[in-house]
């Protein structure tokens, strides 16, 4: 059966209770989605802390939840660590460059320690130790008994190659002997 | 304040109803009803509804034109696609033969767009558009709101009929306080229709001296709401006396209704076998069933046109149809009417 109608002018009006529930449900959606998208940031930034805790607590940062400003944030400490590598890098290569430097003057020193602990000897006497340019220069004398003498040795091998030379010897009191040796150390691969 | 609900008025010739209705779930329940009789019944049944009830702009609405008002006619008019354009010429045809402008004629079909391509005449109701907005002018003033629906009555009792016996050829019969309405139907299809101008009125304003009845019953009421339940001897009187008045007239009607109809010959009245007739409540309809049974039994089955609701709801039939008419602009198609007891003043 047809329905009769004959007034179809009234403009279909929105009811106050549908209008509110779309309204609530909107607002629900906006509300349910700042939640998850906020439960989910923090669930990642839980595993993020997690994973990166030791290096948050030894550069004293923190996350704050606001990604702008914890991107900044990192952004900056990136830079600022950058830096400070790149001045220890530096600082690094100059004290290595101060430790060969100083480690050749080591062995000069030891290698003439070596030769001045001569154990044939009775008495090492140094008159004279200088060092200049990498090489070693040692004027000393050694106290034999009698006249039993030797040529100077290492009790050690030496780390540089040591170019001693007898300068003289000397009986002493007929019992012991007297020997003057003039060392030079290092200079050789020049 | 978030309740459906749904507001009719039912006004005819000396009687006003108004209904209210709140929809729940799948239900209409009405919660409020009045029905004042006289000449100013609408203003009298306005006042008390407004006492007790504020009507919000956007609450559904539904009202009906009274038949008297309108012409109700067959427009032989060309295959069309669609409504609009059904509406559209027969709005041109309807207003060249009332010699009016189109756009001052207002017309609805009674037939659906398919039921043209087998051939059928459709039926329209005309009507000016200045008195329809004259009509909604008058409610709008007594602070109604703008209607839904404006509906001619009495078509909006076919909401709450059992529309699966309307199979094969079939005459409906229905009738008000001030007018009847005799349709004959293919299926669900009006074929032709005839307007009377009689109603109940003449039959009911018999019993006003009746010593049978308790001396504040108002008759005329009750074949508007009444159960035919408490009035075994009136509906056997008034049935006899409605028998007397309408027995040849009846017949006249048929043969007219019959011929009148581009779509039926007086030819065809063997084969409308079923008779069914509907008042405005259980108590009318049983009168008038009563009656015909007496005067059309011997040719033709007349039974009292089967409801979808319980037959006493203490409502007339057309604010039922009008509230389930109402109820419908909310999408839920499947609204069952469902009584309940209702303030009613």
């Amino acid at each position: 059966m047809v329905d009769v109608n004959l007034y179809s002018r009234k403009k279909r009006v929105s009811r106050l209770k549908y209008s509110l529930i779309v309204l609530l449900i909107i607002v629900l959606l906006v509300l349910g989605s700042r939640f998850f998208v906020a439960q989910a940031f923090e669930t990642r930034l839980r595993q993020v802390s997690r994973m990166k805790g030791y290096l948050f607590d030894n550069t004293g940062t923190y996350l704050t939840g606001n990604l702008k400003a914890d991107i900044e944030m990192i952004y900056d400490k990136k830079q600022e660590y950058t830096v400070m590598k790149n001045k220890l890098s530096k600082q690094v290569n100059d004290l290595r460059a101060h430790v060969n430097s100083k480690s050749v003057e080591m062995d000069v020193f030891r290698t003439i320690e070596a030769y001045l602990e001569d154990e044939n000897a009775m008495k090492t006497i140094a008159s004279r130790i200088q060092f200049e340019n990498g090489v070693g220069n040692s004027f000393y004398y050694l106290i034999f008994e009698g006249e039993n003498v030797s040529f100077p040795t290492p009790k050690s091998t030496p780390t540089l190659l040591a170019n001693p030379s007898v300068r003289g010897n000397l009986d002493f009191a007929e019992l012991y002997s007297l020997q003057l040796v003039d060392l030079k150390v290092g200079g050789h691969n020049e | 304040m978030f309740q459906s609900m749904i507001t009719a008025v039912n006004s005819d010739e000396g009687y006003t109803e108004i209904v209210r209705a709140v929809v729940e779930g799948r239900y209409l329940k009405p919660v409020f009803s009045v029905l004042k009789m006289g000449a100013n019944s609408l203003e009298e049944s306005t006042r008390v509804f407004m006492e007790n009830n504020t009507i919000p702009a956007d609450e559904i609405f539904v009202t009906a034109f009274h038949p008297r008002d309108v012409v109700f006619q067959h427009l032989e008019v060309p295959r069309v696609k669609s409504t609009k354009n059904l509406l559209n010429v027969a709005s041109f045809k309807a207003a060249s033969q009332f010699s009016l402008p189109p756009d001052e004629v207002n017309v609805a079909c009674l037939n659906s767009i398919a039921s043209l391509k087998s051939g059928l005449v459709p039926a329209f109701v005309i009507t000016k558009r200045k008195a329809v907005f004259e009509f909604i002018a008058g409610l709008t003033g007594k602070s109604f709101p703008e209607p839904n629906i404006v509906d001619v009555k009495p078509f909006s009792i076919f909401k709450m009929a059992q529309t699966s016996v309307f199979e094969g050829n079939n005459i409906v019969f229905i009738v008000d306080r001030s007018y009847s309405l005799l349709l004959t139907l293919k299926g669900e299809e009006i074929v032709g229709l005839n307007y009377i101008n009689d109603g109940f009125d003449q039959v009911a304003s018999g019993f006003k001296e009746d010593n049978s009845l308790s001396p504040n019953t108002n008759i005329q009421r009750e074949f508007l709401i009444g159960s035919k339940a408490y009035y075994d001897s009136l509906i056997e009187e008034a049935s006899e006396r409605l028998e007397g008045l309408i027995s040849y007239q009846l017949r006249m009607y048929l043969t007219n209704t019959m011929s009148n109809s581009p779509n039926t010959s007086a030819a065809d009245e063997s084969l409308f076998t079923r008779f069914f007739v509907v008042g405005q409540s259980s108590l009318s309809t049983a009168v008038y069933s009563r009656a015909f049974q007496r005067i059309l039994g011997d040719e033709t089955e007349v039974v009292s046109m089967p409801l979808k609701m319980k037959e006493t709801s203490g409502i007339t039939y057309t604010s039922v149809g009008l509230l389930m008419r109402g109820g419908e602009i909310l999408g839920r198609r499947k609204l069952v009417f469902k009584e309940e007891a209702g303030l009613e003043a």
